[in-house]
């Protein structure tokens, strides 16, 4: 367990008026988000790390925002208990603190899994070197804005986080994973699963459709038998690993988001979320219809990220400028704007 | 207000415009009837453009605009401004699609909470937040509150079931949040509107997520001789890695009152008493019950009844519903607290919110959401007796600095509105208050919405603050009092 908020502190405010300003790092995996502004130095928060509170029987976390994300995992396992949503671990790295500001949840997010489900609260570093908490540790509270939940996704342009209160859940008592080949009519066999009790993740990888279950004992009793009847093998779960961590990153230029229904293309390098999510390497490839965001080198440092309208890019640069009136934390990344 | 506003109104379309005394009186308060006054005028637009309008004239002239849905806010969120518009979005009570296949709802935001889920009952399916006020409480209303209710131990607040908004913003913009799947790479606006309470735009559209109805669904009634023994039981159940659908408890005051009301068949020996909800497939309901009873006969229950028809849960859930109307039958008035402590401190938090019912002088009976540790003391007073009033709220106030003191907040459910926003200063420092005021100012740069609520002025809690020293400490320091 290490306190560095002293550090860091002392780092951020012992630089010059001229100071290019800070991007932040934690185990560098994020890497992938948002153009990479050459300028800014690196303010790493690794080493602010460290389980601040956990409290099992109220499902209740509190950690440094440099923790692991495997190093959580490893606390909660202790006592059956898990991170509500699939954050990914790139290249097996990333901490709780880049996940919150990546917004990524991972395969479970269509089903009410995400870091929104999960987060209560969080301390927040500003330029001038003070600390601000908001939220709390406890899952109703509606007092204040919900200034916690706006940094979900917002690429650390408001400020380093400093520490994260979160819920979580007890591991389900059975959990199970399954796949059948692939084929033209991939994405109805994926969808026709869309309202199955206990599903809690569907894709397309590697050339197989893998379905992901999990619930009590008794409901995989009932399971296993109807999905070995459509043709399913059970596997194991190495490919929502894979999913969750992006293994296949090297090899994509662009995600989209966008209908489940929207027909494949047939260029797709992974898909999750029924459908909803999928990976390409070219632009082009992906349907028109939707979102898409640059994730390969080239397309992140020449594209867009931030993918919104004209008022809503309005209101997150003004906000920028009350968390960050200096400017001096991630500037350009999620919008080359701010 | 400014001089040729009202006239400016009148001339309007596609608006009602209410002047007379008599009619404003309607308004005068929402659920919180403690803080009233009257509205210069009320707004009841009937159609988007009849609101865009009446927004955009509002704030041409720079006058403040309190939207409304039902009124039934517990926290003066919709208490009228004296210099104001009340607009009320009543008229507004379109279920714009539904859309089964995908389980969404669209729908305006004056469509009542328990609508929704009537409308989309034949499909098997509900939306799952359900403040108790939700056969008249609004869908608005809910956003602006974030509102909970019984079973969002397990299926989440309002903010969790919502997955897009339209917003009017006070230059009469209306912009779209949400209504995808995630909302991957991009700041969480839709969670920062949440909870708002009409502080930083008016929702004119709200897409709701529905929830299947469980295949099987049991109440279990846990009755215990000590308060504190029921209390440490709610926090063993989550330790043994269940997650009720709800999960209520009440204490001996609360029993009495519900059961002279409804007769649900509590227990009147009890000292307090647990309702908790179980729902999953039909296989594993059983097993969930068995569970469930384990750890009620370790813990300390001396009797657990199990309800597994409809009727029989009814039954038992009929007393909790109808607990507040009880408490207000053996008592002139009541004053309704909600804050919220971590679970593991529901025992000591109780027995200090007895202390202070006795220093006071006024009973308290509790009844509330114990699994989300969701506290909402009834504190029993008589307003006709001079100076009670104040000494409830003044019991209500400490009641939610105890709160924060155990690690929790000064609501849960209800919203700061006007009755909380004193004790923001306790629970929020300078910095964060600053930032609040900031982030109003992105969305309503000069005021207009719902002013002087939820978010205190730093020199009010410096007023505040002189009155509240708390173990010697002043509070924001660095401010002037005078």
């Amino acid at each position: 367990m290490a306190n560095q908020l002293d550090v860091i502190r002392e780092r951020l405010l012992s630089v010059e008026a001229d100071h290019p300003g800070w991007s932040i790092q934690g185990r560098a995996s994020k890497g992938f988000l948002g153009f990479e502004n050459p300028e800014l130095e690196r303010l790493s928060l690794n080493h602010h790390e460290g389980v601040i509170d956990y409290w099992p029987d109220e499902l209740i976390i509190r950690v440094r925002g440099g923790t692991a994300l495997s190093d959580i995992d490893q606390a909660l396992k202790a006592n059956r208990q898990r991170m509500i949503f699939d954050a990914p671990r790139v290249n097996g790295q990333g901490t709780i603190g880049g996940a919150v500001a990546a917004g990524l949840s991972g395969p479970s997010s269509p089903f009410n899994r995400q870091i929104r489900h999960a987060l209560l609260g969080l301390q927040l570093l500003r330029g001038t070197g003070e600390a601000v908490r908001f939220g709390g540790e406890v899952v109703k509270n509606v007092a204040g804005y919900d200034v916690s939940r706006l940094q979900i996704g917002a690429l650390g342009i408001f400020g380093p986080i400093l520490d994260v209160s979160m819920k979580v859940e007890p591991i389900p008592e059975w959990q199970g994973a399954f796949a059948m080949p692939a084929d033209e009519d991939s994405l109805r066999r994926l969808t026709n699963h869309k309202h199955d009790r206990g599903l809690s993740g569907a894709g397309i990888l590697g050339g197989q459709i893998v379905l992901r279950f999990e619930g009590s004992g008794v409901n995989a009793d009932q399971i296993r038998p109807r999905l070995k009847s459509l043709g399913y093998e059970e596997i194991s779960m190495d490919m929502f690993t894979a999913l969750r961590d992006l293994t296949f990153l090297p090899t994509i230029g662009w995600r989209w988001e966008g209908p489940r229904e929207t027909p494949l293309s047939g260029h797709e390098i992974a898909v999750d979320w029924l459908g909803g999510l999928r990976y390409f390497a070219e632009q082009a490839d992906a349907p028109a219809e939707g979102k898409h965001w640059p994730y390969g080198p080239d397309a992140r440092q020449t594209c867009s990220f931030l993918n919104v309208g004209t008022v809503q890019h309005g209101i997150l640069a003004r906000l920028k400028a009350i968390f960050d009136p200096q400017g001096v934390f991630n500037a350009g990344r999620l919008s080359r704007e701010f | 207000m400014k001089d040729g506003f009202i006239s400016a109104l009148h001339r309007m379309t596609d608006v009602e415009v209410i002047t007379e005394t008599t009619r404003l009186r309607s308004y005068e308060s929402d659920g919180l009837s403690a803080i009233k006054g009257l509205p210069k005028v009320v707004v009841i637009p009937s159609t988007m453009l009849g609101l865009q309008a009446l927004v955009r004239l509002a704030s041409e002239w720079g006058v403040p605009l309190v939207a409304r849905g039902a009124g039934t806010g517990l926290s003066g969120g919709a208490t009228p401004h004296p210099d104001g518009v009340l607009v009320s979005l009543a008229k507004f009570r379109e279920i714009v699609s539904i859309d089964v296949e995908n389980r969404r709802a669209r729908v305006q935001p004056g469509v009542t909470n328990l609508a929704i889920s009537e409308a989309v009952s034949e499909h098997g399916l509900f939306y799952a937040p359900d403040p108790s006020s939700q056969i008249a409480c609004t869908i608005g209303g809910n956003v602006a509150e974030n509102s909970g209710g019984v079973h969002c131990v397990k299926y989440g607040l309002t903010l969790h079931n919502v997955t897009g908004l339209e917003v009017m913003l006070m230059s009469g913009e209306r912009i779209s949040i949400g209504y995808e799947e995630s909302s991957s790479h991009q700041p969480d606006l839709l969670a920062l509107l949440h909870g708002s309470e009409g502080m930083l735009g008016v929702i004119t559209e709200v897409e709701v997520l529905l929830t299947p109805k469980p295949e099987a669904v049991a109440v279990i009634l846990a009755a215990f001789r000590e308060v504190s023994v029921a209390a440490d039981a709610v926090g063993a159940i989550f330790a043994d890695g269940l997650v009720p659908a709800g999960l209520e408890m009440m204490d001996r005051l609360a029993i009495q009152a519900a059961e002279a009301f409804v007769h649900a068949g509590y227990p009147l020996d009890a000292e307090a008493m647990l309702l908790i909800e179980l729902d999953g497939t039909m296989a594993e309901i059983s097993s969930l019950i068995d569970k469930t009873l384990t750890i009620l006969k370790r813990q300390g229950a001396y009797q657990s009844n199990v309800e597994r028809s409809e009727e029989g849960r009814a039954r038992l859930w009929m007393g909790r519903k109808a607990a507040f109307p009880a408490v207000g039958r053996i008592s002139p008035d009541y004053y309704c607290m909600d804050g919220t402590i971590p679970r593991r401190h529901l025992a000591e938090v109780l027995e200090r919110i007895g202390s202070l019912s006795e220093q006071y002088g006024l009973r308290v009976a509790n009844v509330f959401h114990a699994g989300d540790g969701n506290l909402h003391p009834l504190i029993l007073f008589d307003a006709n007796i001079e100076g009670e009033l104040e000494r409830a709220e003044a019991f209500g106030a400490d009641i939610l600095t105890l709160c924060i003191e155990f690690g929790g907040t000064i609501t849960g459910e209800h919203g700061v509105g006007l009755e909380k926003i004193n004790q923001m200063c306790v629970q929020f420092d300078d910095a964060a208050l600053e930032i609040f005021h900031g982030v109003k100012a992105v969305f309503d740069e000069q005021g207009l919405l719902n002013p002087g609520k939820a978010v205190p002025t730093l020199s009010r809690c410096a007023e505040f603050g002189a009155m509240h020293v708390h173990k010697g400490k002043m509070p924001h320091p660095h401010l002037e009092r005078f």
